[in-house]
């Protein structure tokens, strides 16, 4: 990673860092990625992937209307909110 | 519960172990009930949950997490949270609270294990991403006990590695441990990774005469743990069982694969931090970009960012297939690994710390070398419990796993070692 992707990965994560702390995330991820160099360079051929422990199936709930959480306890933990919804600045012209 | 007992307790936390905790909860408890403590990431309806994160300072949910629930049902009651890692990430230093240590040291404990070893509670709940929570549990003198993945409901549980992270129960005991584990294990239809199991009878009963217990010692801990290790090997042969050294392929790996696991699936569940929605707001901004930026940055700790950004780039294109893809393999090749060894092991016994716990300075490397050690059965979904043991330095964690679903087993040969070097 050079310094270019690493101020391209902090904007998508929607980060401003300062000057010192994104020295110190960057020292530490140079370290990071270097350590999994093992993983990168591993020859693991065609085995097969396990996204989530053995036995797991997706479980589906009965598609059935039941009471939900309500707006006004929703907006009660909004840092703004305005009209019953969640205030933000304007996003178009 | 002895309410005075806990107040002053409580009052008397010597370990920065209590967060968000509100005086009313264990005034208005049940005389008869038992005092539960609960971790910063478990959500509580109408309390503060901030998993330790600035992010989330006021955060007051609107629901509750299932495990609490199905507690209060069997008698428990929570009487306090507990302080944690920022969103469980990194080492125990990295709280927006500050650390949490062991009573009157240096040393970084969890906030869990001190509630309990305080006398605050009777037994806590924490969430376990890669072994962390276990074996701080363990150095810090308590038993901690992580049942199969799936087998607790992650539900109201404010997410770090989804894939991994299960509820485990910190006691003073195992007895204790593994009756909290009852009480809220089971299926649960709002957790898509809920197991089918209805109930989970950990205490039913086990033969274990004549069976084999698989030692499994790290490079990395073997002039540590080899004398330690020798020792609960004679406890367990003494009741009849066989123990012998193996080796696990792939083992150095797992860590690695943990390391992008839970940096992808961190970075993915830090992002619904916003801003917008609920938690910290920056009070000045032009614009949503900006609101956004100065909210997150501001609020989230550095191993947060670093956590984010790390697993953004594991993710990219071009670094999916060389990291993510292949983590995804070395936690299928481990897991076949430990399915082979299960057929002729009924437990496997390994070191769960390089050492006892860490003073700050030392924290992220002891971070990194203690995953090191537990991140092979987290990856598995294995049922671990974490036993404190004595070490040349200091005390120690031991962890004892078994195959999924086959947690009694574990717990049966764990009560064999219990007390037996601490």
């Amino acid at each position: 990673m050079d310094k270019k992707e690493f101020d391209k990965l902090a904007a998508i994560n929607k980060f401003a860092l300062g000057e010192e702390e994104a020295e110190r995330i960057f020292a530490r991820l140079e370290q990071s990625i270097g350590a999994l160099a093992p993983l990168a360079q591993a020859e693991l051929g065609d085995a097969p992937i396990m996204v989530y422990a053995k036995g797991i199936v997706p479980v589906y709930r009965e598609d059935q209307v039941s009471q939900s959480i309500s707006r006004e306890e929703i907006l009660a933990g909004a840092p703004e909110q305005a009209e019953h919804c969640f205030s933000v600045p304007r996003v178009a012209d | 519960m002895d309410k005075s007992k806990i107040a002053q307790a409580m009052a008397a936390d010597a370990c920065n172990c209590l967060v968000n905790t509100e005086a009313a909860w264990l005034e208005g408890a049940a005389e008869d009930a038992t005092a539960l403590a609960v971790e910063d990431s478990i959500i509580m309806k109408g309390a503060v949950c901030a998993a330790g994160s600035h992010m989330l300072y006021n955060f007051r949910p609107p629901y509750q997490a299932e495990c609490i629930d199905r507690a209060e049902k069997k008698g428990y009651a929570v009487v306090a949270r507990c302080n944690m890692a920022e969103f469980g990430m990194g080492p125990l230093s990295s709280s927006w609270f500050g650390s949490c240590t062991l009573p009157g040291e240096e040393r970084l404990s969890s906030g869990a294990a001190m509630a309990v070893r305080q006398g605050i509670a009777e037994a806590a709940l924490a969430l376990d991403e890669g072994g962390a929570a276990l074996s701080a549990a363990a150095m810090g003198g308590c038993v901690a006990m992580r049942p199969s993945y799936g087998a607790a409901s992650r539900y109201g549980l404010i997410s770090y590695i989804s894939s991994t992270e299960q509820l485990c129960a910190v006691a003073p005991k195992l007895d204790e441990a593994a009756k909290l584990l009852e009480a809220i294990c089971g299926h649960d239809g709002k957790d898509g990774t809920s197991l089918q199991q209805e109930s989970w009878e950990l205490h039913s009963p086990v033969e274990l005469s004549g069976k084999k217990v698989a030692l499994l010692i790290p490079a990395a801990a073997r002039s540590l743990w080899e004398a330690p290790l020798a020792q609960a090997a004679l406890q367990l042969e003494a009741a009849g069982l066989s123990v012998e050294t193996v080796e696990l392929p792939y083992l150095e790996l797992a860590p690695l694969a943990l390391q992008v696991m839970s940096a992808a699936e961190g970075c993915n569940n830090i992002s619904r931090f916003d801003g917008v929605k609920y938690g910290y707001r920056t009070e000045k901004y032009r614009d949503i970009e900006e609101l956004y930026r100065k909210s997150r940055s501001e609020a989230m700790g550095e191993t947060a960012k670093y956590k984010a950004i790390l697993g953004t780039y594991v993710l990219s294109k071009g670094r999916y297939e060389q990291y993510y893809y292949k983590a995804l393999q070395v936690r299928g090749l481990i897991k076949q690994a430990f399915d082979q060894l299960f057929e002729s092991y009924a437990a496997v016994l390994l070191p769960g710390s390089l050492g006892m716990a860490p003073l700050p300075a030392e924290a992220e490397e002891r971070f990194a070398a203690d995953l090191a050690l537990s991140a092979a059965p987290a990856l598995a979904g294995l049922p671990v419990l974490s036993l404190p043991w004595e070490l040349a330095d200091g005390m120690g964690a031991l962890q004892i796993c078994a195959d999924t679903c086959r947690d009694q087993e574990a717990l049966a040969v764990a009560k064999i070692l219990e007390g037996g070097a601490n």
